[in-house]
């Protein structure tokens, strides 16, 4: 790293995530072009653009859940503390248990909440009950949930209220250690109350992991993130701090988008 | 709203149609309850047949269809939710060989069941047991490669895997999307997945397609024929070698082999009766497990 840049930073950037060269394909869909962007550690940043500008398959590259889908191809580098994710001999598994993710749509099983915390740990090999039980409550204060559900611990997670089945998502992902947490548009289904309880959660969350989210709100970009990414056709336009991009965006695409011109 | 003529013709012709089955199944119900019903006793539910095949019980028939079901039930259903579990969860839709058990799945449901008779009588009992015979038998006289309850159980197996098969991956398919993704990104191995998220989450409706495979297949007479079912058979079946009596190829013979076939008609109400109420409760059975399992999805 050079001297102008350190003396930009107001504090030395740790690495998190190298993204080198990522190119993802759907079929013929060339969805992601050439990537790279750095994530810094302990810091939340925003992926934002129009719909269908590829933020959230890039998102998906970064735990390989789109390994899952079957027409998907995979081009590049991702560093996860300086080893490649993709690296011939690295199993997917291992990768999605230190980097987690919370989904658009809230997603608990049909099981009790207890059960949905735990699942992580138990899958894992964890046997052990009180470790069990101390992780599902360490989890559920992580996610601010707690209070609301400490009474009925073993009833339904479907009787959540929205907002609180996706705090549940993040708990139940919070229970295994990740290092990185990937959320994509947690909030969009939600309603403004909620809507803040989450954001709230994410800003106190930065304080112990690396978070990426990916928003079509620029407000809430511009609340919850450190730096901001702005994608457009599959391609990375420009990455910066959040107050920068939103205040002094350098390219004329992000300076559109932003100001609300087209997107 | 406003009724037109047409509607009110259309609402009569549908309703005609209603009342048609309804009294149909009346009629036919009604018909074997009547009948049968004086039949039923405690000595005709757990006697022998007599030698006149009209006289005395039909305890082996029973017997026997429970036996070939359960055999039926444990060769046919775990391969069918295997091969079901690999279409669903692991082949890939565009793969070929996914493509060629679909199409042979879907084959093997339009086959006539007497086919499938022929079927187990010259790969079962002929070829596989004729083999078994030759490689671990001097005897001139046949071992496996005579018809018997394993055959018989087994023919049966390969009727039902195509329902198994069909009704198990739509139960699979309706386990949502996100509940897969879910369990992936929390680490699980996509085994993990299915055995700990799928797999619960399609339980009722896998076990309601079992059961209904099931109670066809118990009933299924034509494909035993060759395979075998006995037309007269006073003892249990104590081996898998042995032929056995079974309810509805009773009524069969019953129908078309007794030397006299009035005498015969209220002990075949009496089997007619016994088969129904065997595949109504299996049938029954589905029906509460499907109630059941849509009742615990609700929060």
């Amino acid at each position: 790293m050079s001297e102008s840049k350190e003396a930009v930073a107001e504090t030395p950037v740790n690495v998190k995530m190298e993204t080198q060269g990522v190119n993802v394909f759907y079929g013929d869909n060339h969805a992601i072009r050439n990537v790279d962007l750095d994530i810094a550690d302990r810091s939340v940043t925003a992926l934002i653009g129009p719909s269908g500008c590829g933020k959230s398959t890039y998102l998906r590259a970064l735990n390989r859940m789109n390994d899952t889908i079957d027409s998907c191809r995979f081009e590049g580098r991702i560093l996860l503390d300086g080893e490649d994710i993709y690296g011939r001999g690295v199993d997917p598994v291992e990768v999605r248990r230190r980097v987690g993710m919370v989904f658009q749509k809230s997603n608990p099983f049909p099981k009790s909440i207890f059960d949905n915390v735990a699942f992580g740990l138990r899958i894992g090999g964890e046997k052990d009950k009180d470790v069990i039980a101390e992780r599902v409550e360490e989890s559920l204060k992580g996610a601010a949930l707690w209070d609301e559900v400490k009474d009925r611990l073993q009833s339904s997670a479907l009787g959540l209220s929205g907002g609180q089945q996706q705090r549940l998502c993040i708990a139940r992902c919070l229970a295994v250690w990740p290092e990185v947490i990937l959320m994509d548009e947690p909030a969009s289904a939600l309603d403004p109350i909620a809507t803040a309880k989450i954001e709230e959660l994410i800003r106190e969350l930065r304080e112990q992991y690396t978070i990426v989210i990916v928003t079509h709100s620029m407000q809430q970009a511009a609340r919850v993130s450190d730096s901001t990414a702005f994608f457009y056709m599959g391609e990375l336009i420009e990455h910066g701090k959040t107050d920068m991009m939103f205040t002094r965006p350098t390219k004329k695409r992000t300076e559109e988008y932003i100001s609300g011109r087209f997107g | 709203m406003r009724h037109t003529k047409k509607d009110w013709l259309l609402a009569g012709l549908t309703g005609i149609s209603l009342a048609v089955i309804l009294l149909l199944l009346a009629v036919l119900l009604g018909q074997i309850v009547w009948h049968g019903a004086p039949v039923i006793s405690a000595e005709f539910l757990t006697e022998k047949p007599g030698a006149d095949m009209i006289s005395g019980g039909i305890w082996p028939a029973i017997y026997g269809t429970v036996f070939m079901t359960l055999l039926m039930t444990l060769a046919g259903v775990p391969v069918g939710i295997a091969t079901a579990i690999f279409l669903s969860e692991y082949a890939s839709p565009r793969s070929r060989i996914a493509k060629l058990v679909r199409i042979a799945v879907n084959n093997l449901a339009g086959v006539p069941s007497i086919v499938f008779g022929l079927f187990g009588l010259g790969f079962f009992i002929i070829f596989v047991g004729g083999s078994m015979d030759a490689l671990f038998y001097d005897d001139p006289r046949p071992v496996w490669g005579k018809p018997s309850i394993l055959w018989a159980s087994l023919t049966l197996a390969v009727l039902t895997l195509p329902v198994v098969i069909v009704t198990t991956e739509e139960a699979l398919r309706t386990v949502p999307r996100e509940l897969r993704d879910a369990s992936l990104a929390l680490g699980a191995t996509r085994f993990q997945t299915v055995y700990k998220i799928v797999l619960p989450n399609a339980k009722g409706g896998i076990l309601t397609g079992v059961i209904l495979a099931v109670s066809r297949g118990a009933g299924e007479v034509a494909p035993i024929i060759f395979c075998g079912a006995a037309n007269f058979l006073p003892y249990l079946p104590t081996d898998l070698r042995d032929m056995f009596m079974h309810l509805g190829y009773h009524v069969y013979a019953l129908a078309t082999q007794s030397p006299n076939v009035d005498a015969a008609r209220p002990t075949l109400f009496g089997t007619v009766l016994v088969l129904l109420v065997l595949t109504f409760s299996l049938n029954l059975l589905a029906v509460i497990i499907r109630a059941r399992s849509r009742a615990a999805l609700r929060p």
